[in-house]
């Protein structure tokens, strides 16, 4: 009995030194190596090179001339991240949705009613993103030429499924609006 | 759902089929008494390992030294995840400030990890240090998983050896599986999600400034290293408080792919390695045909109801709680995966699914998490419907039942009804307490059917030791809290110990040379009707549940009620 206490904590101070030390380290260290932008978070800077947030975060929009990601139910609060958790017979959520119809249009992609699970997620689908072209080619007086870049951007800003099939065709919404204040200062 | 949703399931379902059967084999092999000839020649950290701690790796065990080993070791490890929990302000690598969890929280937590549930009344990013997520859960990660596949180790012998006391040495199955395969494993996959995306840095929290000009606090941390082990060992706690939902934590469609690959590895390899292990690979093909065809059938009930759409609200599809980059298809194959291996990560929150599938994901855990299962939980979960399956076999034809050689008698089936009953106890009892008690009543977030399915689903998760959560549910109460960590303990113990006494009953026995008798398990007869087996316990136990919940407010969804 002793003597198993004894090997107990022996074992479990060396398999944590193990998993809990030299592994998560090791880790670290090839990924500072191997993808020091990818393993710190995609930070995106201003040209100013102030921070802007990351690439992998949704974060507010809410004027007209921005492109506007899905719904947070986190207010796009990073910590903590959280979801809705609302349910299809829930009163609450239906009225979120009208609201939301009355505010945007009857013809308001799916995508653009709903809160993501994260509350945090940075990208909408093609759709999505052209059905906000009207509104922030109005808020930026953009020319005919100039909509026409915008697609462009739109194109530039596109991620596509990895050999057709894995993940989705999506716009990453703070790129594209990032490349917007570029293009059409 | 589009095309290429069934080409994702289609391949990731292809590549599981190629990679599991080896992986079971390598696993048995690890865990077996020839072990590679490779292995031999970096056997010196292992050899370190023991002669640091004191251990013949010689020295078989009985059951009772087994249990002992583990139970003290399983102790130890939540007593120092514990203190970590509580003291986590006063120790290194908490740039953030975040402040030691409560007691009833810090109890919920290392219960909840150290019997592989991971179970979260918190959100990592706001409540756990660099230092807790890393030295404290992670190690869990390893810890709780291994421990699961050393028990299955030790049944498998029970049931291969004959005329013996000896079920293995708990040391050498828990040092060799962290060594060969979780340990490597987890670093491969560390290192393809980070390529993606997933963050692994000791930074403190980044403030920027939106394009708007607001500002947004960016989360950091070791997160990488630990989704790894999270998804491989059927753990299952998110580093961030959305779990694989978080972009930091899941930023693509190929580290989705990764991650849901990862979740079904080890539990679909295990099958095949019990049958390496007891002598009787058709056996091992039979038992992992039952749990696939199982899985498949929930996956296409799942898939057929997320495609529909909320017909009140202007045929909205079900995309509430699910993210753009994966879609309606990637995320349900997550949720039924999850469900089914007892890892409890999730991408997409099963609360917003349509109601049924939520029903289906309930149910999944709690036909005892033996479709597939937890690494090694899953398989000796399965091995008690075995010997009931047996069992009724015998009676039907009025013979003793046989199984892998073995006589199953009286004290088998008495522990194979212990541990098949002790979880479905836990969930309708203490569903039932939290139903009728203003403590549990006043965490809800939703009224009528919903809210008893947010109940139900908490308990289910703790029992079957699977931890995703419905949301919803405000868990992180004293009520849960204990109450859950208790329910969490029974799911694990409650099993577990069963299952070592049975391995060594059945080491003790000698070995009947199958005659006309036997009901053999290798047959897909045998398959058919161990799945009948489970469904009926399953069903007959829950069904009455299910039905007040998940199946009413299906009803009240079709009819276009609100609550």
């Amino acid at each position: 009995m002793m003597k198993t206490c004894w090997i107990s904590l022996r074992m479990l101070v060396l398999l944590t030194l193990l998993t809990g030390g030299v592994y998560p380290l090791l880790i670290t260290l090839v990924g500072h190596q191997l993808w020091p932008k990818e393993s710190t978070g995609s930070l995106v800077y201003a040209p100013s090179g102030t921070l802007v947030g990351s690439a992998l975060l949704a974060q507010k929009f809410t004027q007209a001339q921005y492109f506007h990601p899905r719904p947070s139910a986190a207010d796009y609060i990073a910590v903590p991240s959280g979801a809705s958790n609302q349910s299809g017979t829930s009163q609450a959520f239906a009225n979120r949705v009208q609201k939301q119809r009355q505010q945007t249009g009857d013809a308001t992609p799916a995508e653009l009613l709903t809160t993501s699970a994260s509350g945090l997620d940075p990208h909408l689908s093609v759709e999505s993103v052209r059905y906000q072209v009207r509104r922030v080619g109005e808020a930026r007086k953009l020319s005919e030429s100039q909509l026409h870049r915008l697609q462009v951007q739109i194109h530039l800003q596109t991620t596509y499924p990895l050999l057709g099939f894995i993940g989705k065709k999506v716009v990453n919404v703070l790129l594209l609006n990032q490349a917007l204040d570029r293009e059409f200062p | 759902m589009e095309s290429a949703d069934f080409l994702l399931i289609f391949s990731l379902v292809c590549a599981l089929l190629l990679v599991a059967p080896p992986m079971g084999i390598y696993l048995a092999r690890v865990l077996g008494e020839a072990p590679f000839s490779w292995l031999r020649r970096v056997a010196f950290v292992e050899k370190g390992i023991y002669r640091l701690c004191g251990v013949d790796p010689t020295e078989e065990m009985n059951w009772k030294s087994y249990t002992g080993a583990l139970l003290l070791f399983s102790g130890a490890g939540l007593l120092f995840l514990l203190a970590i929990l509580l003291l986590q302000a006063y120790l290194p690598l908490n740039p953030a400030h975040i402040e030691g969890m409560s007691f009833s929280l810090a109890i919920n937590t290392a219960i909840s990890f150290v019997t592989n549930t991971n179970w979260q009344a918190y959100s990592g990013e706001a409540a756990a240090s660099y230092f807790t997520q890393m030295v404290g859960l992670g190690v869990q990660n390893f810890l709780s998983a291994a421990t699961g596949i050393a028990v299955f180790a030790a049944l498998a012998r029970g049931l291969a050896r004959k005329e013996t006391h000896e079920i293995g040495n708990f040391w050498v199955d828990l040092v060799r599986t962290i060594l060969y395969v979780l340990l490597p494993l987890s670093c491969v996959i560390a290192i393809v999600l980070m390529s993606q995306g997933v963050v692994q840095n000791f930074l403190a929290y980044l403030d920027a400034t939106t394009l708007e000009g607001v500002s947004q606090k960016i989360p950091m941390g070791p997160a990488a290293s630990q989704i790894a082990i999270k998804q491989l060992g059927s753990n299952g706690g998110g580093f961030f408080g959305v779990n694989s939902a978080h972009p930091f934590e899941n930023p693509t469609g190929l580290s989705n792919a990764v991650e849901i690959f990862a979740m079904l590895l080890l539990p679909c390899a295990v099958p095949f390695a019990f049958g390496s292990l007891v002598g009787d690979r058709k056996h091992g093909r039979i038992l992992f045909g039952t749990m696939f065809v199982m899985f498949l059938c929930s996956l296409g009930a799942a898939l057929y109801l997320e495609s529909g759409s909320i017909s009140s609200l202007g045929q909205l599809p079900f995309i509430e709680g699910k993210e753009s980059r994966f879609g309606l298809g990637a995320s349900t194959l997550w949720t039924v995966a999850t469900t089914v291996t007892s890892n409890g990560s999730v991408n997409s929150m099963i609360s917003s699914a349509s109601p049924l599938t939520g029903g289906i994901a309930m149910f999944n855990i709690m036909l005892g998490e033996v479709i597939f299962g937890g690494v090694g939980c899953g398989i000796y979960g399965m091995v008690l419907f075995v010997l009931l399956t047996v069992f009724i076999a015998g009676l039907m034809v009025g013979r003793t039942p046989e199984y892998l050689g073995k006589k199953i008698e009286a004290p088998e089936i008495k522990w194979a009804v212990i541990g098949v009953l002790a979880p479905c106890a836990v969930i309708l009892l203490f569903s039932a307490l939290a139903c009728m008690t203003q403590a549990g009543i006043s965490s809800l977030s939703s009224a009528g059917p919903h809210g008893l399915s947010e109940i139900l689903y908490a308990f289910s998760s703790a029992a079957g030791n699977n931890g995703s959560a419905f949301g919803g549910l405000n868990a992180n109460t004293p009520f849960y809290n204990l109450l859950m960590g208790f329910g969490m303990l029974i799911g694990r113990f409650a099993v577990l110990l069963p299952v070592l006494r049975l391995a060594g009953q059945l080491a003790c026995k000698k070995h009947t040379p199958p005659s006309s008798g036997t009901f053999p398990t290798d047959s897909l007869l045998f398959g058919a009707l161990l799945c009948a087996t489970i469904l009926i316990v399953g069903g007959l136990t829950f069904f009455p549940a299910l039905t007040l919940g998940p199946i009413v407010e299906q009803l009240l969804l079709g009819q276009g009620r609100f609550v």
